[in-house]
């Protein structure tokens, strides 16, 4: 494990739900989507992690969003995973840190309903202007048939 | 409302660009708002063609997904199976044949001469320099029918798979390869002389469009575009795949962050790729091993895929619950990286220089379907080649008056 991933592991120590090390090159770390700011902050801003892009899974446990962050000079990839509820997924924005997230927050907002609290532009990004409201293609309940036409 | 926001109400012009055009490769809405000259504000909408790939994917088996994701882009069409492979070998743990890694690089390498030069070509043609835009898209020619050659295709070569590749090539074609690397050469040198040698592409690209350090760091920023403003980020040297940290290769930086640097380091990569796919093809010479190893299934769990495409990291993640469909497929290509970074690149600069800032990036976004002024007298339509037409009527100015000078 190199100094950086130590670092993080370290300063939030009491924070971590979970921490996995899928390889030398890979690690997850589940955190709670109250402390997801102070997480990016650190990582981005003083460790000077490089942001990936984030991705968006509904799982039959709720929504996850997956952040991820690269450390290219010691080919490390950090992912924070946090959970929202899936009636109400709900999560604070992370643009304010990082700029370059207000387009893929705004993608995940289409296709799985996240709503991304402070966001600059909280407009509609990849589906049509006239796609139905409340339906997210890449939700588990999406009718794909219903809205095959 | 203050003086200056009345006055800035009346003077502000928003100029549309695209979103489509035969010259663009994908349909992308811009909207320049321009005070007299300079650009001050640019937005833009996208997913014009939002084709629903990430929720295919999911309907698709392992084996099949290379061939989807190989249609998002007709450009770095390899880019994508090759950075999707290395996530599901990542999520499985599995170990692939060295010389499959030698094509893997040889492929991916051919890939990045053909776009870099096809870059070439259509910035010459915005700066109103056809001579290099026909010659660098004549001499891309051999390199797409040694792709044929090789692969069957001139684009979608269909040769990622996981585990290996699809296709072997046969030792006895090397020679033929060497041999168009060997005559691409001398026309990479010509077009290196036609860029970097003349003072008038200086003069319409040298601190032009600055990016900064900070502001590659702050987009996320990739490829050329973070490596011409001195960052030097390359997923082949950082998160080697293929036969990267097997050949010898440099990574091209450039410090001035402007588009003449974004151009220098595109066309010093083309070099290194030629330099490296001799390498390769030498090497393929005595590692006559298997192509593929066989994957039997791919077990739970989350992968990670890098690929350094001709534009910067494409990023694959791939969940997969022990079925034999991934779950999710999250799929990130560096132009959504890159395009944002015209919100500070653009601002500041004037409208002729605008559409050479944006095709510095290499989105080829530069082109305008139409104009319209607002907030006059009378409305006025301008096509989008009037906006080629300016900045190529701009070079011509600078040429004439550095004659005069003379």
């Amino acid at each position: 494990m190199n100094e950086e991933v130590i670092n993080i592991k370290n300063k939030f120590d009491n924070k971590i739900v979970e921490f996995y090390e899928k390889s030398k090159k890979r690690y997850y770390i589940t955190i709670e989507k109250d402390d997801l700011l102070d997480f990016v902050d650190y990582i981005f801003n003083e460790l000077g992690f490089r942001y990936m892009i984030e991705t968006g899974i509904d799982t039959p446990g709720g929504i996850e969003i997956l952040y991820h962050f690269s450390f290219d000079s010691r080919e490390t990839v950090v992912t924070l995973k946090t959970l929202l509820d899936s009636k109400e997924p709900v999560v604070e924005s992370i643009s304010s840190i990082v700029p370059g997230a207000k387009w893929i927050e705004r993608e995940i907002m289409d296709i799985l309903g996240v709503k991304f609290l402070n966001h600059p532009n909280p407009e509609k990004f990849i589906l049509s202007d006239d796609w139905n409201e409340k339906e997210y293609p890449l939700r588990r309940d999406y009718d794909e048939k219903k809205n095959n036409n | 409302m203050s003086d200056e926001n009345k006055n800035s109400k009346k003077e502000r012009t928003v100029i549309p660009i695209g979103p489509y055009h035969p010259l663009q490769e994908e349909p992308e809405y811009f909207q320049l708002h321009v005070e007299g000259e300079i650009v001050k504000k640019i937005e833009w909408r996208t997913s014009y063609n939002h084709r629903g790939i990430e929720k295919l994917s999911q309907s698709m088996s392992y084996d099949q997904v290379p061939y989807l994701v190989e249609r998002i882009c007709g450009i770095c069409s390899t880019s994508h199976p090759l950075s999707y492979v290395n996530a599901v070998e990542d999520l499985a743990e599995i170990e692939v044949p060295v010389r499959a890694k030698y094509i893997r690089t040889i492929i991916a390498e051919l890939e990045r001469l053909h776009s870099h030069l096809l870059w070439v070509g259509l910035a010459g043609h915005f700066l109103g320099f056809n001579t290099v835009w026909m010659w660098a898209w004549k001499y891309r020619e051999p390199v797409l029918e040694i792709m044929e050659a090789v692969t069957g295709n001139r684009q979608n070569y269909a040769m990622m798979k996981i585990g290996g590749i699809r296709r072997d090539i046969d030792n006895e074609d090397i020679p033929s390869i060497k041999k168009m690397l060997d005559d691409l050469k001398p026309k990479v040198d010509l077009l290196r002389g036609a860029v970097m040698d003349d003072p008038i592409i200086h003069a319409r690209t040298k601190g032009i469009g600055v990016l900064t350090p900070e502001d590659v760091h702050n987009y996320g920023a990739l490829g050329p575009t973070a490596r011409a403003s001195g960052i030097k980020d390359d997923i082949r040297r950082d998160y080697p795949y293929a036969a990267y940290d097997i050949i010898d290769w440099d990574v091209i930086v450039e410090e001035e962050g402007d588009v003449f640097a974004k151009a220098v380091v595109r066309i010093k990569e083309m070099y290194e790729s030629i330099s490296m796919i001799h390498q390769c093809l030498d090497a393929l010479k005595k590692e006559n091993g298997e192509i593929e190893t066989t994957v039997k299934e791919i077990p739970p769990g989350d992968g990670i895929g890098q690929a350094e495409a001709p534009r910067g990291e494409v990023f694959h993640f791939v969940r997969s619950d022990g079925t034999n469909r991934p779950v999710r497929h999250k799929v990130r290509a560096p132009s959504f990286c890159n395009v944002p970074t015209f919100e500070v690149t653009t601002v500041g600069e004037t409208i002729s220089d605008a559409a050479i800032i944006l095709a510095a990036v290499d989105p080829c976004y530069c082109c305008t379907e139409r104009m319209a002024v607002i907030n006059s007298e009378g409305e006025k339509s301008l096509t989008g080649d009037d906006l080629i037409k300016m900045s190529q009527q701009k070079t011509e100015r600078m040429r004439k008056s550095k004659k005069e000078n003379k």
